[in-house]
């Protein structure tokens, strides 16, 4: 395969799957006749995180922040408008070393190739299934799709991976209406481990699910996660699921990533006043805990006119003049702990 | 329970059915169930559990074919003078007429409702037409009107305002519910509002007409933290200002510990547990309760330990399990017994029903 790539992309650290610099992607605002662009949202603006083999990342924030925008622009589901997401694939090297790769800048048949390293969880799992094609076609077909499915073989993977998700093999010739919620996101599931990848974004995974399956299919990432040493990237707006779930957080406004951190770092000595408040504005399964929230004023910023400055400056309760004009530079302030805030360093926050 | 002079809504064994092609499928099945004044009251439990299907049974709008074949709903409907409680009249809710005068009196106007928004709350049981029709017959947002008339016309149909004072009162309300610019908000259309907002719209609809009690059906469902901490102070805040009741359903455990002063929990149509929320949290009796309580992550110290969950899947609805509907899911499932005999409502303290044969002398 030739090699359209320049320069050989470089990853920082021997320790990170995927390395994300600097993503942007912005949708054009058109109006008029002529769908002249009079604006941009800007979705996802100038993103930068990593995540390591075999961990998992969750990515929070409230809705409209950019958070499925990101996931979706690695596995290039929209083309990013700038940056790059360096990646460790095995698909596009010649031997059995691991190969770094920029999945932006590849091109579609490339990028087709390492889709077999990178999977996908959608978060409904009634739309995200063909009504169509019965259990064993959805499982099979990105076996189909990647030219790898042959038929007795395919059949014994597919069986074993419904056994290893919960599901009855002697059921896979029925459609997805026949199964429960929960039940068809294992369908997902195991449609998402077919092609055996290292990456999986899951977006809102649980979120249609009721409490007890909720907790049946966080169990099962996570025993999948141990026994396929997968990576996940973990889309969700509920907190308490995704510091259960996650390694190392990353929170999300309005685009940027306002801090990351070690998931108890960052819920219990939070740096940045934006996860303070999220993190008070969490109801706690306990009736005696006395809330004590912090109500964020006004309304998210708009994506397609943030504020200046800092975004989160006109609902921060620290504000300074130096956030109403400059941006927070995104940087490490202890180890691993990454937060962008001009006072991160004298603030002290509450945690959960 | 034991002091009956506040009570709002008295529910006696109901039992909701619904006769479709298939089979009967019990939504409610047999539920005592009450709400005094000014009380919060949460109910939780899994989809299908027929929590909703009972707060549509209060207004009485239970959908086709379903049908209430068992039971009464009172509602001591108080009658007020001067802003205090002249008298009580006794309603029999299952015995208006669905269109009648006296039902429309109630629904909206003194029995006040939220929904969840859309996105999850189609249930397989009735088509798609059904829910359009039923969405527009409750005071859910039409698109094609602007909030501010949609809220006028709520006002007027309940309260004997002019236009011009009910058109000041919606721009108070949606002021009330935090929504930015409510004199220019109050003409834009439903889809022209974020999501939360949307929702902070239907609160103010409903809490618009005072009414003296609030059903609220996963009122903060699809929305993010930050919004739902608003929506749940404001409607505390209300609550408190006007003293109504609340009937909170939610499957969120977290939003119901800090609204709630008691708790029903259902299973499968039936109350399995009811109790002081505190006590719920921290004494729960009911295998199926303790079980969904372990089931949720808590924020803060973060372990390694796997969730409990619970095994199994709620039941088919054609086909129920005999005995006890929870017994092939039950950790303390007792051969011989819990597969053939129901369990009934045993008090185990003060305020706390339980219906379990381990608190049961058979």
């Amino acid at each position: 395969m030739a090699d359209t790539v320049d320069i050989v992309p470089q990853i920082s650290s021997e320790e990170y799957l995927l390395e994300v610099k600097n993503l942007k992607k912005f949708f054009p605002i058109q109006k008029g006749l002529m769908r002249k662009t009079v604006g941009n949202v800007r979705a996802v603006d100038d993103v930068s995180f990593f995540v390591r083999e075999g961990e998992t990342l969750g990515l929070v924030g409230e809705s409209g922040c950019g958070k499925t925008t990101a996931g979706r622009c690695i596995i290039r589901l929209y083309t990013p408008t700038g940056g790059e997401a360096f990646f460790r694939t095995k698909i596009l090297s010649t031997g059995n070393e691991d190969k770094v790769v920029d999945l932006i800048k590849l091109d579609l048949v490339q990028m087709k190739a390492v889709r077999q390293e990178i999977a996908m969880i959608f978060q409904d799992p009634i739309n995200s299934l063909n009504p169509r094609m019965t259990v064993s076609d959805i499982v099979a077909e990105p076996m189909v799709i990647h030219g790898k499915y042959k038929s007795q073989e395919s059949e014994d993977i597919i069986v074993r991976l419904l056994e290893r998700v919960g599901l009855r093999p002697d059921h896979m010739r029925r459609y997805p209406h026949e199964f429960s919620g929960g039940q068809r996101q294992r369908i997902g599931i195991a449609r998402a481990l077919s092609m055996n990848p290292r990456l999986v974004i899951c977006d809102e995974p649980v979120s249609a699910l009721d409490v007890s399956i909720q907790a049946q299919t966080l169990n099962l990432l996570q025993d999948l996660q141990k026994d396929f040493n997968l990576a996940y990237i973990f889309v969700a707006h509920d907190l308490s699921v995704v510091q259960h779930i996650s390694d190392r957080v990353a929170v999300m406004y309005v685009g940027k990533i306002c801090e990351m951190a070690n998931a108890e770092a960052l819920y219990i000595t939070p740096l940045h006043p934006y996860t303070e408040a999220l993190m008070s504005a969490v109801p706690k399964a306990d009736p005696k805990y006395k809330s004590d929230r912090i109500i964020m004023q006004g309304d998210v910023a708009d994506p397609s006119n943030p504020p200046s400055g800092c975004y989160f400056h006109p609902r921060c309760r620290y504000t300074i003049d130096r956030c109403k004009t400059e941006a927070p530079e995104f940087r490490e302030l202890k180890p691993d702990h990454f937060v962008s805030c001009h006072r991160a360093e004298e603030l002290t926050l509450r945690g959960v | 329970m034991s002091d009956k002079s506040n009570l709002l809504i008295d529910i006696k064994d109901l039992r909701v059915e619904f006769d479709v092609r298939a089979g009967v499928v019990k939504a409610v099945d047999g539920l005592n169930f009450d709400i005094r004044r000014g009380q919060t009251m949460g109910v939780i439990g899994e989809s299908g559990c027929g929590k909703s299907m009972t707060a549509r049974a209060i207004l009485q709008m239970v959908p086709k074919p379903g049908k209430i074949t068992n039971g009464s709903i009172e509602y001591y409907r108080p009658i007020m003078k001067d802003g205090t409680v002249e008298k009580v009249d006794v309603v029999v809710i299952n015995k208006l007429d669905p269109d009648g005068e006296i039902i429309r009196q109630i629904r909206g106007g003194e029995i006040g409702m939220i929904f969840q928004e859309p996105m999850s709350s189609l249930t397989p049981v009735y088509t798609a037409g059904t829910h359009i029709v039923e969405a527009v017959s409750l005071h859910r947002l039409t698109p094609v009107k602007k909030i501010g008339d949609q809220m006028v016309e709520n006002l007027q149909a309940h309260r004997k305002l002019t236009k011009q004072e009910a058109r000041e009162m919606a721009i108070d309300m949606l002021q009330k519910v935090g929504i930015p610019k409510p004199a220019q908000r109050v003409d834009s259309y439903p889809h022209e509002l974020s999501g939360g907002q949307r929702q902070r719209v239907m609160v103010a609809v409903a809490l618009s007409c005072q009414p003296f009690m609030l059903i609220a059906d996963e009122p903060t469902t699809a929305l993010d933290v930050s919004i739902e901490a608003q929506i749940l102070d404001l409607m505390r805040g209300l609550q408190e200002s006007v003293g109504m009741a609340i009937m909170f359903i939610t499957h969120n455990l977290g939003v119901i510990a800090e609204m709630a002063e008691e708790i029903t929990v259902m299973y499968m149509g039936k109350q399995v547990e009811r109790a002081k929320t505190v006590d719920l949290f921290y004494a729960a009796k009911h295998p199926y309760t303790q079980a969904l309580l372990k089931s949720i992550p808590k924020v803060g110290k973060k372990t390694s330990e796997r969730l409990a969950s619970i095994e199994g899947m709620v039941p088919d609805p054609f086909n129920l399990p005999p005995g006890c509907v929870y017994h092939p899911r039950c950790p303390s499932y007792m051969p011989g017994k819990c597969d053939r005999i129901a369990p009934t409502t045993q008090k185990v303290g003060e305020d706390h029903m339980v219906s379990c044969l381990l608190y049961e002398e058979v």
